[in-house]
């Protein structure tokens, strides 16, 4: 990984892979119905790629990204009926008030490694849950709150083709803003954290201060997350940010590929296959994602998109009939 | 006073409980160094075929709790074969992974089975409740403290005395040093996922009474015997059971005397709080990933 500097195609890759899948998925949405689970493929995009950079590049399984996802959408919520405040602003707070919750519960919690963190992570997104949940008076309690589309920019998003782009345009800066972040100083500290915490340390890097970072940048990918999702179904209750969620998205993270930039856009397009054109079956979703994700842990270790370069190469090897290279995937 | 007695009496119920979880979740640890995320799961599918043989097929309950543990144990070996012959790649993070898939799996399986609905099991012996001291305890919490004790001797017994149990212990400290002298770690770690299986069945047949036993429960116990397993530290079989209590009687004193709505979040709290204090948990000092 720290052998080859980081050519501009490469860096390029991803933005206009993403770019692409963001202008084509509009042509297969006849409906606004389409338009609204498009743009839930825009969220879990966002989702993806901000947990991948805590515990893809980072190496820190978190299973709380639900939590940050819900404080954004509670924000919203929040802010806009309770406390007066304006949409726009609330939605500007959605990734602050994510990246606060992410460094307060980061402070403590990265100081533990490996499977500590994650139940670290777990044990807190499970009492957030409990809250929203509980606090009636606060959140609205289970039964989950209506709240007004979002009038902003000169644009009406009550309409869903409005919500799409606004989505689909924060989730290509949002690729765009992870593809800099590992490349920045503190993302390579970060990998280099993850590939070797003494090493890292030896050389200056301060290991507990680039994860703290990178899981407050995760939490504000959340935050945003949250508040489109809360524009978009214009209703918020506390079940779709439970600890399920926070499993499910790690689990079609892992089948993607941790730590690759393609992993994200397959672990999306996982869950959109659901939501869009596998709706007969899902009650069978979380058996279906169970299999599929023990058959890609065996099959694709590294997931899907490692998985895919492996194989390129391999074919690339045999076919110039050459000692096989060792390949990096990026 | 009587009230705090009836509050404590829960409490301990409730315990014994998650001890039982926490055991399971210990054994696991032990042996693979992973957590086991199904075994909340395994609880639940126990409870939940128990009633289903007892009121639907007709055995008679001591048969029908017993079916259910050889079921666990049978989950518990199916886990193996997937978590880790399966995989492949017995390092813990691999395993643990694996576990969690067949916890979605089997939660899924249960929900499209059962639509969502309780089930419910007699108690071991009636349901006349004793009266201690002005406060009533249920004579199933008399059982599931009793069959926690016997489980947590047994299992003790069973790390420390028989040729097996050492040998699992062996193979989790040092798996190569272990494997030449003929100790296999796939052959440890199905052992210890089939007794896991069965004791977290073991749990499930004796909560149904008292609590009923639906799809979703599985997991929420799980998560607090897990707390619990962490409270006395993982890996340390009394740590399990007064791990369990603490929380048990934590939530039942949050629930009677300051919030009920949130006494749910008390183990978790526990649980943060350990984390970040003291990871090795209040018995054992076992080496934890930290720095």
């Amino acid at each position: 990984v720290f052998s080859r500097v980081p050519s501009l195609a490469r860096a390029l890759a991803p933005l206009i892979t993403t770019a692409v899948v963001l202008a084509l998925l509009p042509l297969f949405a006849p409906t606004n119905y389409d338009l609204s689970v498009f743009t839930g493929f825009c969220i879990n995009l966002m989702l993806l790629t901000g947990l991948n950079l805590i515990s893809g590049y980072g190496g820190q399984l978190s299973l709380g990204q639900a939590a940050f996802f819900g404080a954004g959408a509670y924000t919203v919520t929040i802010g806009t009926l309770k406390l007066g405040f304006s949409p726009v602003l609330c939605f500007v707070m959605a990734p602050l008030v994510g990246a606060v919750f992410a460094i307060a519960v980061g402070l403590p919690s990265l100081r533990l490694r490996g499977l500590y963190f994650a139940m670290a992570t777990l044990g807190v997104g499970v009492i957030f849950q409990l809250f929203l949940d509980r606090a009636i008076n606060i959140t609205g309690g289970p039964n989950g709150v209506g709240i007004k589309p979002l009038k902003a920019l000169g644009m009406d998003f009550s309409n869903p083709r409005n919500v799409y782009i606004g989505a689909a345009v924060l989730a290509w800066v949002g690729v765009g803003i992870a593809t800099l972040y590992v490349r920045t100083r503190v993302g390579w500290g970060l990998r280099a954290a993850h590939a070797s915490e003494p090493a890292a340390a030896v050389v200056g890097v301060n290991t507990f201060g680039v994860r703290l970072v990178t899981f407050a940048v995760a939490g504000a990918f959340a935050g945003v997350a949250g508040a489109v999702q809360a524009f978009n179904s214009l209703y918020v209750s506390p079940t779709t940010y439970n600890f399920f969620t926070s499993v499910m998205l790690f689990i079609v993270l892992t089948i993607g590929g941790l730590a690759t930039w393609a992993g994200p856009l397959f672990g999306a397009a996982l869950l959109l296959l659901f939501d869009r054109w596998l709706t007969a079956y899902v009650d069978k979703e979380p058996l279906i994602l169970a299999a599929i994700f023990v058959l890609a842990l065996r099959l694709f270790p590294q997931g899907v998109a490692r998985g895919a370069d492996d194989l390129r190469a391999r074919l690339a090897a045999r076919s110039s009939r050459a000692a096989p290279t060792f390949t990096e995937s990026a | 006073v009587t009230n705090l007695l009836q509050i404590l009496f829960a409490g301990v119920s409730a315990g014994a409980v998650y001890a039982l979880v926490a055991l399971g979740f210990s054994i696991i640890y032990k042996a693979t160094r992973a957590i086991n995320f199904a075994q909340g799961e395994f609880l639940m599918v126990a409870g939940i075929v128990a009633s289903v043989l007892h009121s639907r097929y007709g055995w008679p309950l001591a048969f029908a709790c017993l079916g259910a543990i050889v079921l666990g144990a049978l989950m518990g070996l199916v886990t193996d074969l997937v978590a880790v012959r399966f995989l492949r790649r017995p390092d813990p993070l691999t395993i643990t992974v694996g576990t969690v898939g067949i916890a979605i799996a089997l939660k899924a399986v249960v929900l499209l089975r059962t639509h969502g609905i309780p089930y419910s099991l007699p108690a071991f012996s009636g349901e006349k409740p004793i009266h201690v001291g002005g406060a009533l305890l249920e004579r199933q919490t008399v059982w599931n403290i009793s069959i926690t004790i016997v489980c947590l001797v047994a299992l003790t017994l069973f790390f420390s005395r028989t040729r097996r149990g050492v040998s699992l212990r062996a193979s989790a400290d040092d798996r190569d040093t272990a494997a030449s002298y003929g100790v296999s770690f796939v052959g440890a770690t199905t052992w210890a996922f089939a007794l896991a299986g069965a004791l977290a069945a073991v749990a499930g047949v004796a909560i149904t009474p008292l609590t009923l036993m639906s799809y979703d429960q599985g997991t929420e116990l799980g998560l607090l015997g897990f707390a619990a397993a962490m409270v006395g530290g993982l890996g340390s079989m009394p740590g399990a059971v007064v791990g369990g209590i603490t929380v048990g009687v934590a939530e039942a004193l949050v629930g009677g005397y300051i919030s009920a709505p949130y006494a749910s979040a008390s183990g978790f709290v526990i649980l943060l709080l350990v984390l970040f204090t003291r990871p090795t948990g209040l018995f054992k000092a076992v080496a934890v990933e930290r720095v």
